[in-house]
């Protein structure tokens, strides 16, 4: 026992001592603009993981927050993929007193709420698909705000009347046993019933179906055919392209692989708007607004990408308008610019 | 103050994943078997706790959450003694189909948080935190406002007086029959079987107390996090491995009860040298190597002693 309580006391000792060498931590400890004295605003970004879309986000806030010519502090912190991190660093920030901070991804806000919580730190949070959900936006939440990185589902119907504006009848496509394919095409369901828009759905059970289920949607007479972010659909791009555009229809997707795959158009999450939103969410909360009253944002502008090739084989006749703000993706030729 | 706010933080936390080392001890140390479901388990116990929560039983969601472990140990205990697979495989065999089941609890998402739909005094649908036994717990303080006693402070006390009990409960029970004949399977279980112990039900029981403790830790983390996430369990194993050795290492090898408490003891500074390593002034990423260097470090201390010890024997020689 005596041992015991000697070798923790002597691994405390050895632990303050650390602690207090290095007091800032984080990878870029920098700070922006000097045209105000006194102490920084200090600010810190915490993601879960290294991910080129986490990485993309950190570096547009930290580099929006830079611009901007404010005297704040910015640490990055990363728990590397280990969950049990995520509470130690956020930990750290409280106890070096940082004004705001920064999680991206839902686990982290979640673990930001629960260490920060009620003494007052503001919390901006960054990519978090459903913050309802995540249980970041009740009444125990008056000091959380951010950005979800959710894509409603009015945004994929506009997609289709964006190119097809007198579609009359969309199919929706997809596997049963993805809940993130069923859960996007069920919001865009309930949308269409809303808003009164005819539509077919079919689900298939494995891929063997999939040309059936194509063709029996297309039997039915839809005009546009959607799939969300569906792997398994999206691992027989040709198959359903085949199917489809053969019969004219195009292909509308959940993802960019699968534009690049053979499907039409998609929309996605476009990561520098994220950041740049979120960091504006910190600007606002410096000058004095109340993360109380602002309440989360979804993202005002999306990535979007279209096939010129596929473009081809089911020859459209769309008005060069439609697609303005599109960014190409594989050109007619064949070339793709897409990046894995 | 930053650094007591900071030493209670990784106390705390440290605590959360004591009965994790404990669980780790009992298989590793005690029945001397590597079991893998610790990954499965500890994510398991998470997601029943976090189910029954939300159904409005925080304490009773402890108590699944170890049964829910309890369960996994038994699979896996069956595979070994019943099927013959080889105890690591029987582990990681258990641990990957948990994965579907973890997912099904939380009913088809990756993520939970610990809340219910409620009406509010305005008449409003919205969603309520769950109460959880650590939120009841700081209702105890409310209006005593100390500095000293901080949420971290209030996990830390409550924690501990779990871990406190468990150890006791736990080193009185490897003193029972029952306990002796789990120690003694681990020990020699050839022997065991000649006195006509049944060996496959002492494994059986061991391996369930094991991943009973272990999903215990993962449920209290989850009603102090307030959310069951499915990444939870990464690295579990390798992390309350460390524990038990880095607390055998620094504080001896000395009996079960001793065993017991160094595991408790290694969880702690295992997380006080991942606290500092992330305050020390360097890319975070760079965190992974410098603990398992310090890891390393600890590791080599005792046989360092040693040879100092030879040394100066014979020099006096």
């Amino acid at each position: 026992m005596k041992k015991f309580i000697s070798v923790l006391t002597s691994a405390l000792i050895l632990a303050g001592a650390l602690a207090g060498c290095g007091s800032s931590g984080g990878d870029a400890a920098s700070s922006a603009g000097s045209s105000a004295g006194g102490d920084p605003y200090k600010v810190a970004i915490i993601q879960p993981m290294s991910h080129t879309s986490l990485d993309q986000i950190r570096d547009t806030i930290a580099a929006r927050l830079g611009e901007s010519g404010r005297n704040i502090k910015i640490t990055t912190e990363n728990a590397n993929n280990d969950s049990t991190a995520l509470s130690t660093i956020l930990s750290n920030c409280k106890a070096e007193g940082v004004d705001l901070v920064i999680p991206i991804a839902t686990s982290t806000a979640q673990s930001a709420k629960t260490v920060f919580d009620g003494d007052g730190t503001p919390i901006v949070f960054a990519a978090v698909s459903d913050p309802a959900a995540a249980g970041l936006t009740g009444d125990d939440c008056q000091y959380i705000t951010g950005v979800s990185n959710n894509i409603p589902a009015d945004e994929i119907v506009k997609l289709i009347f964006n190119f097809q504006p007198d579609c009359q009848k969309i199919g929706f496509l997809y596997t049963s046993s993805e809940p993130n394919s069923v859960s996007t095409i069920n919001s865009a369901k309930a949308y269409c019933d809303q808003e009164n828009i005819a539509y077919e759905e079919t689900s298939i059970a494995n891929l063997s179906e999939l040309q059936t289920a194509a063709e029996t949607l297309i039997a039915k007479g839809v005009d546009a055919l959607y799939t969300g972010n569906d792997n398994a659909i999206a691992s027989a791009m040709a198959t359903y392209t085949d199917v489809a555009y053969t019969a004219g229809i195009p292909v509308y997707c959940g993802a960019d692989s699968m534009v690049a795959d053979g499907g039409f158009a998609t929309i996605g999450v476009n990561y520098v708007q994220l950041g740049e939103q979120a960091a504006d969410l910190v600007l606002r909360i410096m000058d004095g607004a109340a993360p109380a009253d602002l309440p989360y944002e979804t993202l005002s502008d999306y990535a979007k990408y279209v096939n010129l090739q596929a473009a081809d084989r089911f020859g459209a006749d769309f008005a060069d308008s439609a697609y303005q703000g599109y960014d190409v993706l594989v050109e007619a030729d064949g070339t793709s610019h897409f990046q894995k | 103050m930053m650094i007591y706010s900071m030493l209670i933080s990784a106390l705390s936390q440290g605590l959360l994943y004591a009965p994790m080392a404990l669980g780790v001890f009992v298989t590793f140390r005690i029945l001397r078997t590597p079991d893998l479901t610790v990954d499965g388990s500890f994510v398991f116990g998470m997601t029943v706790c976090a189910a029954v929560t939300i159904a409005g039983h925080p304490v009773l969601a402890l108590l699944a959450g170890a049964a829910a472990g309890a369960l996994a140990g038994l699979f896996t205990a069956l595979l070994q003694t019943k099927l013959r697979v080889e105890p690591i495989l029987a582990g990681i065999l258990v641990a990957a189909g948990l994965y579907t089941v973890n997912y099904a609890v939380l009913g088809g998402q990756s993520n939970l948080y610990l809340q219910h739909d409620a009406v509010n005094s305005a008449g409003a649908a919205v969603k309520e935190a769950s109460p959880t036994v650590y939120k009841n717990f700081a209702a105890l303080f409310e209006g005593v406002d100390s500095k000293l006693l901080d949420s971290n402070a209030q996990v830390l006390l409550l924690t501990l007086a779990v871990v406190a009990a468990l150890t006791a409960l736990l080193g009185v029970f490897f003193f029972t029959r029952p306990g002796m004949a789990i120690r003694a399977t681990g020990d020699n279980e050839e022997m065991v079987r000649s006195s006509s112990i049944n060996a496959d039900l002492t494994r059986t029981a061991g391996v369930m107390l094991a991943n009973a403790l272990v999903a215990l830790s993962g449920a209290l983390l989850c009603q102090q996090q307030r959310y069951a996430d499915l990444n939870c369990g990464s690295s579990m194993l390798v992390m309350g491995l460390a524990s038990v050795i880095i607390g055998q290492v620094l504080f001896g090898d000395r009996g079960i009860v001793g065993g017991l408490i160094s595991a408790v003891g290694g969880s702690l500074l295992y997380r006080i040298i991942i606290q500092a390593a992330y305050q020390v002034d360097m890319p975070s990423y760079a965190v992974k190597l410098l603990s398992t260097l310090i890891v390393v470090a600890a590791l080599a201390v005792p046989l360092a002693q040693r040879k100092l010890a030879r040394g100066r024997k014979e020099a006096e020689v």
